[in-house]
């Protein structure tokens, strides 16, 4: 009976192990196929599918792809770019959104519904209709082409999902923290920085994370407020340069795009804890 | 946050005093705008290593934004009570507003305002109004007044019209005598090339309309739903619709639904980190290095030839033809919907996966001494509890799938009946500068999310706030 019990759960065990497998090696087979092809020559990628790489006939490798786009001219520089302007339009955003969550979930002042309505509303306008009344604000303002525009940015275009999540965890932490830190003298501002950011702070990170990737990836926000001189191009403006001037210059674009991955996965990693009590841990108690 | 602490602390020491206090109120700040500006000044104009900027940049940023909440508390907490708990909730949600405003909530009026306007330009119009017709067919054209030719000219100006108008003097034998005579070009144009040569140019064949939409000048004429009339009307905006519902019904079905299915097997398995790692990957690629994977699983090459299209491949090697995939509408479209699927199932599998986490043990000890099985725990137990997290997904996954732009624009740039709303827009407004047409379709979607505006309102309405 005890054997026959066990023997079933090795068999669950043996088929949630083989399903997940399956799955985890289905979604990582574009990136095989990216990591593959960023190690082919020229040649070989335009005349074979990359899982043909093992076959006598095209087995090559070179890291030469590599090479050329690491000593490409500004990579690096649009690498700091990047980093300057991801970091604070990532931390910005989230610190404003979490004032404002909190704001929205605990304190009552006249037209907090209204407001929230528009907050979620504001979730689904595309921002390319933002873009052009925005770059005559800045021309106006001398702003164009600084890091702070970009910033700015990110952090309007990025707030009312931030809002929204953050909003969903904070409202739901227990009710009864927060009466008896009132009790004790503390005011919202107080109650805020000592008690909720430190609770939230599994809910910041998840959303730090999300928020970091998208500005990371972005192309169309930095372009058109920073620009694309090797001044201050970010890296995927960068990468656009490296498909080529006749977009066939797939062996260096994929090569780019896998040294532009590894930031991202490394702040993934390096978050990870976090998600063991993520962004919407709170929001479930009903 | 320790370090805030800290500094919340060591501000409270500080102000315990009154003179700390109105000392606090000037000079705090005082210097911290001192600083701001200097930082701004500094960082548009200064040539310090890249270093140096990164680092100050990113202090100027953070720094800036938190010591204005720290200050203007602090600047709250000065006044009389009563002035201040008014004013504190616009401490929080204050520079939210604001911000969002600016950048969201404006540009968004503007649009319905545009949407109410005419974008044919100026020539059309004239062109129309010239023309007297009897349904389709014109039976009278009025002549042109020179006013009216003027502003064509003005218009064409940017397209060397004196070079052209020359040569067509020269060709014409009664004006190039003109010409001769006067030593200088007609100024008043005749009739015959400005209807024969002129009117083509601008409404001829596609290069010319293009180039003169570039150098357009639009009426704006106010005509309240006309565009939205005209919308409804075209093909390209029903196709766009019709696609932007197979984007709205797959997009979060399958990304919910996969996320769920994985976060589930992976805290079952032996290896959840490993998984869930492999499962996030595709949202850290930007969307060209996106492009460029799905462009060798797509890819098409002529039967007979190598295929370097996975899909292709697979389907040659079980003896079948190779098919033009992503001109196959509306195939597509779905197509496409799985490149959304694969970046966005990582973002729901990690935060359903959290909630999962969230589950009280003893939920699921009831449930096992009640005799339920692994998938009765799953369906009764698990889903329901983590409902809220699945509702929050499943809206932010759909609301990026109705604005969902990257992905077509990059693999078929809307072409072979794969439009979207977005694309449509972004078409009408940066290609054909169409700009009220561009605002129409933005505010059509914006109409359609109404729904789930409506349905997270709702979760709003019973809450308690102090």
């Amino acid at each position: 009976m005890i054997k026959s019990v066990s023997l079933q759960k090795r068999i669950k065990k043996l088929l949630v192990n083989g399903i997940l497998l399956l799955i985890c090696l289905t979604w990582t087979v574009p990136t095989i196929g990216l990591l593959v092809t960023s190690l082919r020559p020229k040649d070989d990628v335009s005349k074979s599918g990359w899982w043909k790489a093992m076959d006598k006939e095209y087995r090559t490798f070179t890291v030469e792809n590599y090479k050329k786009v690491l000593t490409g001219r500004g990579f690096f520089n649009s690498f700091l770019n990047s980093l300057t302007v991801a970091i604070p339009a990532t931390i910005i955003p989230i610190l404003i959104a979490a004032f404002a969550a909190y704001g929205f979930a605990w304190i009552n002042f006249p037209g907090r519904k209204l407001f929230f309505m528009i907050v979620v509303a504001l979730l689904v306008v595309p921002l390319q209709i933002a873009l052009i009344p925005i770059l005559r604000d800045y021309l106006k303002l001398n702003l164009n082409g600084t890091f702070l525009a970009v910033w700015l940015g990110h952090t309007g275009f990025g707030l009312p999902l931030a809002i929204y999540l953050l909003f969903n965890y904070i409202n739901t932490l227990p009710k009864s923290i927060l009466e008896s830190a009132f009790i004790d003298g503390a005011t919202h501002f107080t109650c805020f920085i000592r008690l909720i950011l430190p609770l939230s702070l599994p809910a910041l990170a998840s959303f730090a994370i999300f928020q970091f990737l998208w500005v990371w990836n972005d192309l169309l926000v930095s372009v058109i407020f920073l620009g694309v001189e090797s001044k201050v191009a970010v890296l995927t403006s960068q990468l656009l340069n490296l498909i080529g001037e006749r977009g066939s210059d797939w062996h260096l674009l994929t090569a780019g795009a896998f040294i532009t991955m590894i930031v991202p996965l490394v702040v993934f990693f390096s978050l990870q804890k976090f998600f063991v009590k993520g962004l919407l841990a709170g929001s479930v108690k009903e | 946050m320790n370090h805030i602490n800290n500094i919340v602390a060591l501000f409270c020491r500080i102000t315990g005093s009154i003179i700390g206090k109105i000392l606090t109120a000037v000079i705090v700040p005082a210097i911290a705008g001192f600083l701001l500006v200097q930082g701004y000044f500094f960082l548009r104009d200064a040539n310090a290593p890249k270093f140096v900027m990164v680092f100050i940049a990113i202090l100027w940023g953070v720094g800036g934004i938190l010591s204005l909440y720290f200050i203007t508390n602090w600047l709250i907490n000065m006044l009389p009570s009563k002035i201040g708990s008014k004013l504190l909730p616009f401490l929080f949600v204050g520079p939210a507003l604001v911000i969002l405003t600016w950048y969201l909530l404006f540009p968004t009026i503007r649009s319905v305002y545009f949407s109410f306007h005419d974008d044919s330009k100026k020539v059309y119009t004239l062109l129309n109004e010239k023309h007297i017709r009897k349904g389709n067919t014109v039976i009278k054209k009025l002549p042109f007044t020179q006013d009216e030719k003027n502003s064509v000219i003005d218009i064409l100006k940017g397209i060397n019209f004196y070079d052209d108008y020359s040569k067509w003097i020269d060709k014409n034998e009664d004006m190039s005598a003109y010409k001769v005579e006067y030593g200088a070009l007609p100024k008043a144009i005749p009739e015959q090339y400005f209807v024969k040569e002129l009117i083509p140019k601008l409404t001829g064949g596609f290069q010319q309309q293009q180039m003169f939409r570039s150098i357009y000048q639009p009426t704006d004429r106010f005509i309240l739903l006309g565009n939205y009339i005209k919308a409804f009307k075209s093909r390209d905006f029903m196709i766009s619709l019709r696609n932007n519902l197979i984007w709205l019904i797959l997009g979060p079905t399958l990304a919910v639904l996969f996320g769920l299915v994985i976060a589930l097997l992976a805290d079952r398995s032996d290896f959840e980190i490993l998984a869930k790692a492999l499962i996030f990957m595709p949202m850290a690629i930007s969307f060209i290095g996106a492009g460029v994977i799905w462009k060798f699983i797509y890819a098409y090459q002529p039967s007979g030839e190598n295929q370097i299209g996975l899909l292709n491949a697979i389907i040659t090697a079980f003896g079948g033809q190779p098919q033009n995939w992503l001109t196959l509408s509306p195939l597509n479209s779905v197509l496409l919907v799985f490149i959304l699927v694969w970046m966005q199932t990582g973002y729901a599998m990690v935060l359903i996966s959290s909630a999962i986490k969230g589950v009280p043990e003893d939920l699921y000890e009831a449930a096992r001494i009640d005799g339920a099985g692994e998938m009765r725990i799953i369906l009764s137990v698990v889903i329901p509890y983590i409902k809220g997290t699945i509702i929050t997904v499943g809206t932010t996954i759909m609301i990026l799938s109705l604005k969902i732009f990257d992905i077509v624009y990059s693999m078929t740039g809307g072409n072979f009946n794969s439009d979207v709303l977005a694309t449509l827009q972004y078409r009408e407004m940066f290609v054909y500068k169409n700009y009220n047409m561009g605002s129409t379709y933005a505010i059509i979607l914006l109409i359609a999310v109404i729904p789930a505006v409506i349905y997270n309102i709702r979760q709003f309405k019973d809450k308690e706030a102090f």
